[in-house]
């Protein structure tokens, strides 16, 4: 068989495969249709149980009056709540412990897996040599509270001689990111827990899948899931399709070198991973094709988007990724990097197909680095690298909490450190919407404003309303037909309203019976009406839940 | 579920061009196309089960899919974009008529406006300026000008225009003009879409036009309905009431579209914002939603104190010019580079306007195919040039069919 012919062949049969995984996922989809599904006709997502309208979400909020986004602001908690262990010299992570990582709020405790780095050779941790230096494998760690954290001793990798370590026995030994998730929908008991975990394939960083029963001893599979380079920052499951999102190197318009963008790959079964990737995230590459690259000096997408899958959308965070290029004359390794000179804060962007990621609001630094510093190195200003990974963000109780890295870039071999660290939010408020400030307009103060919703299929089991939001009795809510026609019942005096004067779950409650509208498509048309004093109520999110 | 839909047949063809990065190898060019129009033909149908071709939300007997779509062709591999370089006439096609005192347009003939080929011809409705009244050879004060109304033009080939002596009206002492007859004194932009679907053949036609209205400070929107798209009837005065200024009229997925700059807008945590592009939407072309969304924005500074429509900063002038071809929108956006100087907000002779490519599924959302790509320079279209003068362009981006240079003297 001659080249082209054995090219076409593969090319078929590659086709062929792709072709039948996506048929029967569309299918598979068709027919999934359940009693307590939201459908989104405009996006084209079914969600069970519960959908999430954020007000940083301007597909599912489309169309607003007098009302303007405001951003929120993560607390930070400024000492880590993981940090690498220096002065055990039998430890993975004696150097630093990277969140390039995943933590899971999993039978009443949290768990940890991330990814360490130690020294192959005896050596100071706190100044290490970076030609010494070991990437993986895999730890874990695990905590009552999610702030302090244990390692425990596992024995299953012998590391330095020891098997005395958190480490995760796997098949590589050169590691970064690690992404589990867990499905309780899962049949199969033993693939209750799913990783992907950033592995080097000797020529470049890929990744490989891991299943477990219990998150501790895991089944990787035997192959690589692809060939092409790609730095994980997620894995989730969206629409019934898996997602691994990351960094990759692409060529940007016209055939020029880019820099570091956002891609996803996919799979529709977490076995067979598709060819090609998806346009994750991307930032601007400079107008002069010469000045486009890894190693140029302009903002970079790290790591591409870490995201989290909640349902009907996706909440991620990107690394706004400071480029400066390193001095490759000094024939160090790595040369080409920044050394001492590259920052990065974290973005805020979402989908609603789990595949293109926006901002929330364009170029806004959602968590800075100068606000959440890598722990200092006495007598120096070195700058901090934030590392996100989607997940490490997840719900717990009334907050939202953002696990993410913060890695002293210091100079080459001067203390070098990551360590992992904490944000929070109140549950789901990562943005929200109030009323234009007074005198916004040229002296007009409106007294309301008012957000509309996308199109949502109610379930045929009926469900709830709840309002995440402060001065929530300063709202009402009223119900519309797909195509903004008002249904008099569930509108104007009898519009819903909650009781509640404010917080992350009011309940909305009409005169009506909800339950009418089981099945049926329906506009959200959320009232805001300025209070006594010049209240301005603010509206984070309307979650919907089947009853 | 818009992420597999079922789509048979379609035809691939846009601006741009995929094409194999450096390293690929010849056949995954080929897979990945065969992969995204085969793959997807088989379908969830549940969500979408009327006739034709469904592509997401949308159904219909034909659909495009645009090399520079990342919706419609999500997944690529060994690929990357290659943005064509639009081919730019050098001459105008269509100029003020400095010589008739009865015109309308004897100052400017600005593209805030639509071409539309109709039965054989091409026929354009556009913004002209005019003297208030008739000026002497040196009168260049611009606070006499006169902006509108709507004017019309037809021609045979697209390049070649006449303007019609339609009689509608007064203007320098007679009605041989190109002006058509609508209530409003001050008018801007005129986009007209033809709508074969009314079934009132007086509402065939269907404008949007610029006005300013008589009791506000800003401008906005009015509508007219007409048989022929020469003689108009007004519709209610300001069905929207916000400030906008409007560079596109759509259908798309059973709603009308006004594409516009908001120039009304509040930015994150409520500060001062620049010029955006946002939409509003009527189910029926009578009653408009008064409510606002967001369609193509630029980031603003981080320093709340440098945001505002008079900071220099790049903005996005009149929205999105957006043009519908069945299951996509392609449209441009001016990349409005605001350079004011000392009491002058608006920057005559430093602002300038480049045009920026844009993509929509939705009608609403639209995305740029390559972040901050200048599609189309000022540079490689400009405007005439005064002798002696030294001139910036502002490119201003309409229905997507032709664009309009305005030269600023400095």
């Amino acid at each position: 068989m001659n080249p082209k012919t054995r090219l076409r062949c593969w090319t078929a049969r590659r086709l062929l495969a792709v072709t039948s995984l996506l048929c029967f996922v569309s299918h598979g989809r068709a027919a999934d249709t359940g009693a307590r599904d939201f459908f989104f006709p405009s996006t084209g997502v079914r969600v069970e149980g519960q959908a999430l309208l954020l007000a940083i979400d301007d597909h599912l909020l489309p169309l607003r009056e007098n009302v303007v986004e405001h951003l929120s602001k993560p607390k930070q908690r400024k000492e880590p709540v993981l940090s690498p262990s220096p002065d055990d010299p039998l430890a993975p992570d004696q150097v630093a412990a990277h969140f390039y990582g995943s933590v899971l709020h999993d039978r009443g405790k949290f768990r940890m897996w991330y990814y360490p780095v130690g020294l192959k050779v005896p050596g100071d941790a706190r100044r290490a040599d970076l030609k010494q230096l070991s990437q993986g494998p895999v730890c874990y760690a695990e905590s009552d509270d999610g702030i302090r954290w244990t390692k425990p001793v596992l024995e299953q990798v012998e590391f330095k001689g020891s098997r005395r370590n958190n480490a995760v026995a796997l098949p590589d030994e050169l590691v970064e990111g690690v992404h589990v998730i867990k499905e309780d929908e899962e049949p199969d008991p033993a693939r209750r827990y799913k990783m992907v975990y950033n592995a080097h394939n000797g020529k470049t960083w890929v990744f490989r899948t891991a299943t477990s029963a219990d998150g501790v001893r895991w089944q990787a599979a035997p192959d690589f899931a692809i060939k092409d380079f790609l730095e994980t920052a997620s894995l989730y499951k969206f629409n019934d399709t898996y997602f691994v999102h990351g960094q990759r190197l692409a060529f940007s318009e016209g055939g020029h070198r880019g820099g570091r963008q956002g891609r996803g790959v996919l799979s529709p079964d977490f076995n067979h991973w598709l060819p090609g990737d998806t346009q994750g995230f991307n930032l601007p590459e400079p107008t002069d094709p010469v000045a486009r690259g890894q190693t140029k000096p302009y903002d970079q997408v790290h790591l591409g988007v870490g995201a989290a899958s909640f349902g009907n959308v996706c909440i991620g965070l990107y690394g706004l990724w400071h480029n400066m290029p390193g001095d490759e004359s000094t024939q160090k390794q790595w040369g080409w990097f920044g050394y001492g000179k590259i920052s990065c804060d974290l973005g805020l962007v979402i989908s609603n197909d789990g595949m293109r990621f926006r901002e929330a609001v364009k170029g806004h630094v959602y968590i800075s680095r100068f606000d959440a510093p890598a722990t200092p190195m006495p007598g120096k200003d070195y700058p901090t690298i934030l590392a996100q990974s989607g997940n490490g963000i997840l719900n717990v109780g009334d907050e939202t909490r953002i696990y993410f890295g913060r890695w002293r870039n210091a100079d080459y071999g001067q203390g070098y450190l990551g360590e992992i660290a904490l944000a929070t939010l109140p549950r789901d408020r990562w943005g929200a919407v109030g009323l234009f400030p007074a005198g916004a307009h040229g002296g007009e103060t409106p007294a309301r404003g008012l957000v509309w919703s996308a199109p949502v299929r109610l379930p045929e089991s009926g469900c709830t309303v709840l309002l995440n939001a402060d001065h929530a009795s300063l709202m009402d809510v009223e119900l519309s037909d797909e195509r903004f026609a008002l249904l008099p019942a569930y509108a104007g005096t009898n519009a819903g309203r909650t009781k509640v004067a404010g917080g992350l779950d009011c309940a909305v409650v009409w005169s009506a019976d909800l339950s009418a509208l089981a099945g049926r498509t329906v506009r959200f048309k959320i009232n805001l009406q300025r209070g006594a004093d010049g209240i301005d109520p603010r509206l984070f999110a309307i979650t919907l839940q089947a009853n | 579920m818009a992420f597999f839909p079922s789509v048979a047949k379609p035809t691939a063809r846009g601006a741009a061009a995929l094409a194999r990065s450096p390293s690929a190898h010849r056949g995954l060019r080929r897979f990945a196309c065969a992969l995204l129009l085969a793959g997807w033909g088989c379908a969830h149908a549940a969500e979408t089960a009327s006739p034709g071709l469904t592509l997401g939300a949308y159904s219909g007997t034909r659909l495009t899919l645009l090399a520079i779509d990342d919706y419609a062709l999500p997944l690529w591999g060994n690929l990357c974009l290659y943005l064509s370089k639009p081919k730019v006439r050098a001459e105008p096609v269509l100029t003020p008529s400095r010589g008739n005192p009865q015109a309308t347009d004897g100052v400017a003939t600005h593209f805030y406006g639509t071409v539309m080929q109709d039965g054989g011809k091409f026929r354009m409705w556009y913004y002209g300026v005019g003297w208030a009244r008739v000026p002497n050879d040196k009168d260049v004060d611009t606070t006499k000008l006169k902006e509108g109304p709507v004017c019309y033009a037809e021609s045979v080939d697209g390049l070649q225009w006449t303007k019609p002596n339609l009689g509608q009206v007064v203007h320098g002492g007679g009605s041989n003009n190109n002006a058509i007859a609508l209530p409003d004194t001050e008018t801007q932009g005129a986009f007209v879409l033809r709508d074969d679907r009314d079934p009132d053949p007086s509402r065939r036609y269907k404008m949007v036009y610029e006005n300013r209205r008589v009791s506000t400070q800003f401008m906005s929107v009015r509508t007219a309905t007409s048989a022929d798209g020469i003689t108009w009837k007004p519709g209610p005065n300001s069905p929207i009431n916000a400030g906008i200024e409007p560079s596109s009229f759509y259908q798309h997925g059973g709603l009308y579209f006004i594409n516009a700059q908001y120039t009304r807008a509040v930015s994150e945590g409520g500060h001062r914002s620049g010029r955006h592009g946002y939409v509003w939407v009527s189910t029926d072309f009578d009653t408009w939603q008064q409510e606002g969304g967001e369609s193509f924005l630029l980031p603003e500074s981080a320093d709340p104190n440098e945001r505002g429509m008079d900071r220099p900063s790049l903005q996005v002038h009149l929205g999105v010019g957006a043009f519908r071809q069945g299951n996509v929108l392609v449209g441009l956006y001016s990349q409005w580079n605001v350079q004011p100087r000392p009491g002058d907000r608006f920057g005559r002779g430093t602002t300038t306007g480049d045009f920026g490519l844009v993509v929509s599924t939705n009608g609403q959302h639209f995305r740029e195919p390559v972040k901050g790509h200048v599609y189309l320079s000022r540079t490689a279209s400009p405007a005439a040039v005064i002798p002696g003068v030294r001139h910036q362009q502002i490119l201003q981006q309409s229905e997507f069919r032709a664009a309009a240079r305005t030269p600023q003297a400095s």
